[in-house]
C-alpha cells in the first residue's frame, strides 16, 4: 500500500502545480489600444475575427501562435471555451468560404509580445511573467472572479 | 439563356496542381496566416458509406452522377478541394478554388472564383463564383471538417446543395453593436446545374437554369451563439431536357385535339365551354418545373463549454405547382470530450402543399385517341409530381474524433426515410414501391491542408 499512498501524495502535492500552471497566460495588447481591459468575450471575437475594429474604428491586428503551443491551447480552452478541434473547424469554415482567414502567427511567446509592441492595433497573449511595460496587460483570467 | 458553366477539363485540373506545388511546398500549413501574397490550401474527405437498400441510392444533390448504392461506396462523401488565394494589395485579393466529387467522377468543377475588394474594415465586395449563402451551413456543405458531423442533414440540404455556387456578386458589411458582431450579406447572380431523373430508364439529365437570383442574409454572433436568417429569390428557374420537350408537345397536341373538340358546333355549348376550358388548363401544365423559387432559412450555431448545438427551420417556395412548397428543419446536439464529440440529431423535410392536380387531363368521353393521349399525359405528370415530392426525415447518431492536427475521423449513422413506399423522396435509382428506409453507415476521414 505504501506506493499507493506514495503516489496520492505526490498527486496532492503536484495539484496545486498544476492549477498554477493552468493561470500563467494573460491577453496583451499594443499601448496605443483604446482600451485598458477586455473581457472573455470581447477578446474571444476578436481571435475569432468577428470584430475586426476598436472602438476608434482603427483595425485590431490578433496575433496567434502557431498550433501546439501550450499557451496556445491554454488560451483557448480558458478564453474562448473552444477545443483545439472546434477551432479548427471554424477557420476551415472561414477560409474554404472565402470569409476569413486565421490570425497571423508566430512562433513564440516572445515573438508575440514583440510583434504586439510593435503593431498598432495589435492584440495577442503570452505566458503572465513575461509580460513587460513595452504592452498593456488587456486581460488576466487569473485576476477574474 | 446564359452558357451553362463547364467542369475544367482533366488535363487543366493536374496542370493546375502541377502549377500550385511549389507554392504549397513553400506554404504547407494553409491556415498559417503569414503575409505571403498566394497561398495554396485544400480540403479533402476519404468517405466511405453502407447500407442494404437495393432499392435506392443517396445523393448528396440533383446533380450527382453516381449514387452510394446498396453496399460499400465512397460516392457520397468523398470530395478534394483546392484553393488559391492571392492577396495583391493590402485590400484586393483574389480566390479560386476547385472541387472534385467522387459521386461526380472527381471532375473538376470552380467552386470560387472572385476578386474581392475591401474598403475599410467593415465593408467588401467579391465579384465572381462564390459558395452559395442560402441555407445556414450551405456554403460549408462539402469542407467535412468544417462539419462537426459528416454532412448536413441531407432531408434540410438536398435542395440546397444542388444551388452550391452563384456567379454574381455577394456585398458584406460588418458592425459591432456592443456584444454583437453583425454580418451583413447581400448577394445577386445566377446559377445552373444539372437534375437527374434516376427513375428514367437510362436517367435523363436536365437543365437547371436560375437566373435573377438575389438575396440578403443577416448574422449575429454573440458570445456563444450566432444566429443567422437569409431569404433568397430567384426570379425565373428553367428546366429544359429531351423529357420536358416531349411532355410540352403532347400537351400542345392534346391542347389542340381539345380545342378542335370545342369548336364542334354540335356539342352543347356548356360541353364547349368545358372543353376549352380544358384545353388552357392542358397548356398551363407546359414548362411545369419552371417558377420563382425563394429559399428562406432561420437558423442557430451554439457553443457553450464543452456543448454545441446546432438548429435550422427552411422553406422552400418553388414557385411551381409541381414542386409545391417544403418546410425542413433539424436540430443537432454535440458535446466535446477532449478530442472526441459525439453527436446526435434529427432532420425533417415535409411538403406543405398538395400533390399537382391533373384533373383537367381526364377523358372527354368523346374521342377514344385522344383520351388515350390525355391519360398518358396525365400519367406522366402524376409520375412526375409524386417524385418532385421530397418528403422525408432522418435520425442521426455520431462520433467525430480529432486525432490529429488538421485531420478528423468521423463514424456516422444515419437512418434515412420516406414517409411510404411510394414517396421516393430525394433517393435515386428508385423503381416505385421501394424500401423506403435507408440505414446509412458512414466513415470519413476529413483533411485540411
Amino acid at each position: 500500500m505504501k506506493p499507493f499512498f506514495m503516489a496520492l501524495l505526490g498527486v496532492a502535492l503536484a495539484a496545486p502545480l498544476l492549477v498554477s500552471a493552468q493561470n500563467t497566460v494573460v491577453v496583451i495588447g499594443n499601448r496605443a489600444v483604446p482600451v485598458e481591459k477586455l473581457d472573455a468575450n470581447h477578446t474571444t471575437q476578436i481571435f475569432l475575427k468577428q470584430v475586426q475594429t476598436w472602438a476608434n474604428g482603427k483595425p485590431i491586428q490578433p496575433i496567434d501562435l502557431k498550433e501546439g503551443s501550450p499557451l496556445r491551447m491554454e488560451f483557448y480552452t480558458k478564453i474562448t471555451g473552444r477545443s483545439p478541434g472546434q477551432l479548427r473547424a471554424y477557420w476551415a469554415r472561414q477560409a474554404f468560404t472565402g470569409m476569413g482567414f486565421p490570425p497571423r502567427e508566430v512562433a513564440t511567446a516572445a515573438d508575440v509580445s514583440k510583434v504586439v509592441q510593435a503593431t498598432p492595433g495589435a492584440i495577442g497573449y503570452i505566458d503572465k511573467k513575461s509580460a513587460d511595460e513595452g504592452v498593456k496587460i488587456l486581460l488576466d483570467p487569473g485576476l477574474t472572479p | 439563356m446564359q452558357p451553362r458553366p463547364r467542369p475544367w477539363p482533366v488535363g487543366v485540373w493536374l496542370l493546375s496542381l502541377a502549377a500550385l506545388a511549389p507554392a504549397y511546398a513553400q506554404e504547407a500549413d494553409s491556415l498559417v496566416n503569414t503575409p505571403s501574397s498566394l497561398k495554396l490550401s485544400g480540403f479533402a474527405t476519404l468517405g466511405l458509406t453502407h447500407h442494404h437498400n437495393n432499392d435506392v441510392g443517396v445523393v448528396f444533390s440533383f446533380d450527382q452522377k453516381s449514387p452510394a448504392n446498396q453496399g460499400i461506396s465512397g460516392n457520397l462523401d468523398s470530395v478534394l478541394g483546392l484553393q488559391l488565394n492571392w492577396q495583391a494589395t493590402e485590400s484586393t485579393s483574389a480566390v479560386v478554388q476547385a472541387v472534385g466529387r467522387a459521386g461526380e467522377n472527381m471532375t473538376p468543377k470552380l467552386r470560387m472564383g472572385y476578386v474581392r475588394q475591401q474598403w475599410g474594415q467593415d465593408l467588401a465586395v467579391r465579384v465572381g463564383r462564390y459558395r452559395s449563402p442560402l441555407y445556414f451551413d450551405s456554403d460549408v456543405t462539402e469542407i467535412g471538417y468544417a462539419n462537426m458531423t459528416v454532412r448536413p442533414p441531407l432531408p434540410v440540404y438536398w435542395i440546397a446543395n444542388s444551388v452550391i455556387t452563384i456567379d454574381g456578386a455577394d456585398v458584406q458589411w460588418r458592425h459591432q453593436l456592443g456584444n454583437a458582431a453583425l454580418l451583413l450579406q447581400g448577394y445577386a447572380g445566377s446559377n445552373s446545374y444539372k437534375i437527374r431523373f434516376n427513375n428514367l430508364t437510362p436517367v435523363v439529365e436536365s437543365d437547371n437554369e436560375l437566373t435573377g437570383l438575389k438575396g440578403l442574409a443577416a448574422s449575429v454572433t454573440l458570445p456563444h451563439v450566432t444566429l443567422r436568417a437569409s431569404r433568397t429569390w430567384v426570379n425565373r428557374t428553367t428546366l429544359r431536357s429531351s423529357q420536358v420537350d416531349q411532355l410540352n408537345t403532347g400537351l400542345m397536341q392534346m391542347a389542340g385535339g381539345l380545342s378542335a373538340l370545342a369548336a364542334t358546333p354540335l356539342l352543347p355549348n356548356t360541353l364547349r365551354a368545358g372543353l376549352g376550358n380544358q384545353a388552357q388548363t392542358a397548356l398551363g401544365y407546359i414548362n411545369p418545373f419552371d417558377g420563382s423559387p425563394i429559399y428562406t432559412s432561420v437558423g442557430f450555431n451554439a457553443n457553450w463549454h464543452s456543448w454545441v448545438v446546432m438548429g435550422e427551420w427552411a422553406r422552400f417556395n418553388a414557385g411551381s405547382a409541381i414542386l409545391g412548397n417544403a418546410d425542413s428543419h433539424h436540430l443537432t446536439i454535440g458535446r466535446s470530450l477532449g478530442d472526441f464529440t459525439p453527436y446526435i440529431g434529427i432532420a425533417r423535410q415535409q411538403r406543405k402543399t398538395s400533390a399537382l392536380n391533373t384533373s383537367a387531363l381526364g377523358p372527354t368521353g368523346l374521342s377514344a385517341q385522344l383520351d388515350a393521349g390525355l391519360a398518358q399525359l396525365q400519367g406522366s405528370l402524376n409520375d412526375a409530381a409524386l417524385n418532385a415530392n421530397k418528403s422525408s426525415h432522418s435520425v442521426t447518431v455520431g462520433m467525430r474524433w480529432d486525432f490529429q492536427d488538421n485531420m478528423a475521423l468521423k463514424v456516422q449513422y444515419d437512418r434515412i426515410q420516406t414517409p411510404s413506399p411510394y414517396h421516393p423522396g430525394p433517393f435515386a435509382n428508385f423503381r416505385l414501391p421501394i424500401d423506403n428506409r435507408v440505414n446509412l453507415v458512414s466513415v470519413v476521414l476529413d483533411v485540411v491542408f
